[in-house]
């Protein structure tokens, strides 16, 4: 199949967006995107994590899990490898993601809403009876568009088949297909052969892709991601001199301007029972995201930061050295204090290219070399066919919102065509942060829009046959 | 009011109606519902054409057990090979990767070479080689040509390139750098060349001289003009007697390669032989080995003395000693050669002719002097008496 370059739309018969109207499902362990098949973002995205009353109601949504209620406990439905845990909560979560922004609520027929029947003496319509025919049409909102879900790429084979029965019938949809997020990132890249790095929230995994199969030997993934930086922050947050204070922006009241690195002026907001650990700890993270994203850059090589500056150079004059000389980046937290970063904002990241550059505490062993994203693309490589090594090198597809740290493309370039020297290495990472954090629902949106792709769903009719083991025998 | 169902438009044209189409499928049938217009002609649209499948080898048992028999494949094991190659829609890298059967360790090129020798088995059953078509025939010959030996080490080949460490693809690097750089001089000195050729034979000849710009054409263009001229009377050219030059040995000449050889043939028809030339050989050695007999034969005489500069004949040795400087010396010479018996013309001046005419003068010298003397010691004699 040739592939058409991105900016060129495909051809009338290709297309097939507008016919089918899919929905395009990408759950991820840090949020959920949903959104129609042929649109180029998601209209729905809600964040994996909820909030638990104490009374044990659920409350899905950005706007629910962020207001510090008393005692509520920020949970997640995914473990920490990014499999999906909590079936029963993921699945209301998955459908309050397409629900909330997407079907709605639907329009009463014409011929049931009342406005045409015979009224009574009082003008009044008999409404329960419609009301009754009503809510049994409400029950499957989801039931009337093709559904494509994304999964991680080691989802195990209990977690494939639960979707598909879930998918079947609980939301009653009319066909279904379970895609790996590398493939899909690919797709959004309009790749059918590549290496896809996606660096997620709990995992960073390595897909090969070739012509548009996924390789499955090549399968990995990581712990070093998004989490596991911010952990990094944290520790060195701990050990700054002064430790940095980390305080949310739901405890500070007012603040006023202060010095860099002197004691906070602000008035905190008091609680009559302060918020439990996981709303804090979710809280932090916000914080710690707009640290990445303002102060955090990867060191772009070449060499690691350890690493002397270069071959002349003095002895003991390492790249670390030379990042103190460039001009620091100042950050201030929400209360107010606020410091200059130098050479830590580049060491926080340098763990995931060197792992014996990571900062580790009782709490954060540091990462097996194995882990390091050099070293998982090299074992991805070495997994697949001598032929297809130097095509899947020079088509390295950087994604996923982890990836989105400066200068983290250019640093994964430099290692890779370090540890292979001799083909043409290409780390290909959209520079629109929009693409790479949803590239995943992106190529689905693509895959869902495709007219060849029409011939893939597994149909209501096919799962009644065979069962929910289809899906290992088709979504492959 | 009344008048509403006067100005309702007429709604037939743009009314619109919920239709349910299907879009078939191989699978499944998608329920679409949408508005359209009722007169709205929309062609079907199937994706149908997209469900392609690939195609593997179909045999039977009792094909199986006749032809496909190996000592390391079972039947299932085949079969398993076929139904893997339609999942993967005869992608090789796939295929390796999502086989396993029973925990076999078969490599890629095992594989192929099972899948092809099956395929081409299949292939004959169904058309005998004979009756093929082009195409078929040339599917045919790959499929059963196919090496798994050499496939292998080529992988192995190219698995060592792809870990070329850091120094050689530096080297390369520099090597291709190099080549670079020599083929774009050589194309320098090609044009520079080039335009020397074409100042220099400026105007150019209606017929191409350059047709013998290289060594071989115009050693090609040296032996045709050789054969040629060895068929004429008076030859104007030489052979070289070099055999690589002349394309044959010329053992009538057996004269030492001369050193301009290359640089005599190159233009011989333009500017003539070079032979009249005093040749470059030192004179006291004879090209050519020749007995005295032979010498005296022929006339040849090997001469010590430093020749003037210029052509001079043998003749003019025989004339020029009869005149001296004086007429009346000229005319008691010519007396003296007259009493001697030497006639005024000699017919043939032979060496030895010269040589016997030569100790003549030298006597006929010598008289004179005496005579010179005699009349002078007479004179004095009559002076003193």
């Amino acid at each position: 199949m040739a592939t058409l370059p991105p900016t060129q739309a495909p051809g009338p018969a290709e297309y097939a967006g507008d016919d089918i109207t899919a929905l395009i499902l990408d759950c991820g362990s840090y949020s959920t995107r949903a959104g129609f098949a042929g649109e180029d973002t998601p209209k729905s995205v809600v964040p994996t994590q909820y909030a638990l009353l104490p009374s044990g109601e659920p409350l899905y949504g950005e706007n629910a899990i962020h207001l510090p209620r008393p005692g509520i406990e920020i949970k997640n439905p995914y473990n920490t490898d990014g499999i999906v845990e909590d079936w029963d909560t993921a699945a209301e979560l998955w459908e309050y993601a397409v629900t909330s922004r997407l079907t709605g609520t639907r329009q009463t027929p014409a011929s049931r809403n009342g406005l045409n029947d015979d009224k009574d003496q009082n003008g009044d319509v008999n409404m329960e009876q419609e009301m009754e025919q009503q809510a049994d049409e409400q029950e499957s909102p989801l039931a009337e568009y093709p559904l494509l879900i994304s999964e991680p790429s080691w989802n195990p084979v209990k977690a494939r088949e639960k979707t598909m029965e879930l998918a079947m019938e609980e939301w009653g949809v009319p066909a279904f297909f379970l895609s790996k997020n590398g493939q899909l990132a690919a797709y959004s890249q309009g790749k059918a052969t590549a290496l896809v790095v996606d660096i997620g929230h709990q995992n960073t995994s390595v897909t090969a892709l070739w012509e548009g199969m996924v390789i499955r030997k090549s399968l990995h993934h990581s712990p070093l991601a998004g989490n596991w930086l911010n952990n990094q922050i944290r520790t060195m947050f701990a050990t700054q001199q002064p430790p940095v204070p980390l305080v949310p922006h739901f405890m500070v009241k007012t603040k006023s301007a202060v010095n860099a690195n002197e004691p906070a002026v602000a008035t905190y907001a008091e609680f009559s029972k302060p918020p439990t650990d996981s709303f804090r700890r979710l809280e932090e993270d916000r914080v710690l995201t707009s640290f990445k994203e303002s102060v955090v850059q990867t060191w772009p090589g070449p060499g690691r930061l350890e690493s002397s500056a270069a071959p002349g150079a003095p002895n003991g004059y390492s790249n670390i050295e030379y990042t103190r000389t460039l001009p620091p980046r100042p950050f201030e937290m929400p209360d107010g204090w606020n410091t200059v970063f130098t050479s830590d904002r580049y060491k926080v990241v340098e763990g995931l290219f060197d792992s014996r550059a990571a900062y580790t505490s009782p709490e954060q062993p540091a990462p097996r070399p194995e882990d390091a994203l050099p070293s998982l693309v090299n074992r991805a490589i070495n997994a697949c066919d001598v032929d297809t090594r130097p095509t899947l090198l020079n088509n390295i597809v950087l994604t996923g919102a982890g990836s989105l740290i400066e200068k983290l493309p250019e640093r994964l370039q430099t290692d890779l065509q370090t540890l292979f020297p001799n083909p043409k290495v290409r780390v290909l990472a959209n520079s629109n942060p929009v693409e790479r954090k949803f590239g995943a629902w992106i190529g689905g949106s693509v895959l869902g829009s495709l007219g060849t792709f029409h011939q893939m769903w597994v149909s209501r009719q096919e799962y009644e046959e065979f069962g929910a083991g289809v899906v290992e025998k088709r979504c492959k | 009011m009344a008048s509403a169902g006067h100005i309702t438009p007429n709604m037939s044209a743009i009314s619109k109606s919920r239709s349910e189409l299907r879009r078939p499928s191989r699978r499944w049938h998608l329920k679409d519902r949408r508005w359209k217009a009722v007169n709205q002609k929309e062609p079907e649209r199937t994706f149908t054409q997209y469900d392609v499948h690939v195609e593997t080898p179909s045999y039977d048992d009792e094909v199986y057990e006749n032809n496909l028999t190996h000592n390391e494949w079972t039947k299932d094991e085949t079969d398993y090979l076929m139904s893997v190659y339609r999942e993967a829609n005869g992608k090789w890298p796939i295929i390796v990767d999502r086989y396993d059967y029973e925990g076999s360790t078969r490599s890629m090129e095992d594989l192929k070479s099972r899948f092809y020798t099956v395929s081409a088995t299949v292939l004959r059953l169904q058309t005998p080689i004979s009756s093929m078509t082009a195409s078929d025939f040339t599917l045919y010959e790959t499929l059963s040509k196919f090496n798994p030996k050499q496939e292998a080490s080529r992988k192995q080949l190219a698995e060592g390139h792809l870990y070329r460490g850091r120094h050689e693809v530096d080297e390369e690097s520099v090597l291709l750098n190099e080549l670079q750089r020599i083929m774009l001089q050589q194309a320098t000195i090609e044009n520079e060349r080039e335009d020397l050729r074409r100042r220099l034979d400026y105007p150019r000849a209606n017929t191409n001289g350059y047709q013998y710009n290289s060594s071989s054409a115009l050693t090609q263009l040296w032996q045709q003009l050789l054969a040629t001229d060895r068929m004429k009377k008076n030859q104007r050219l030489r052979p070289t007697g070099h055999p690589g030059f002349d394309g044959f040995n010329s053992s009538t000449s057996a004269r030492p390669r001369d050193s301009n050889a290359g640089l005599d043939t190159n233009l011989p028809s333009r500017r003539g032989t070079r032979d009249s030339l005093p040749s470059a050989t030192p004179q006291n050695s004879l090209p050519v080995d020749l007995s005295a007999a032979e010498m005296v034969r022929f006339g040849v005489v090997q001469n010590q003395d430093k020749l003037p500069s210029g052509v001079t004949f043998a003749s003019d040795r025989l004339t020029k000693p009869r005149v001296a400087k004086s007429t009346v010396q000229t005319d008691k010479i010519a007396t003296i050669l007259q009493h001697a018996g030497v006639p005024e013309l000699i017919p043939l001046p032979t060496p030895a002719v010269i040589e016997q005419f030569e100790s003549i003068m030298a006597k006929v010298h010598t008289l004179l002097d005496i005579r010179k003397l005699a009349e002078k010691e007479e004179q004095e004699l009559k002076v003193l008496s």
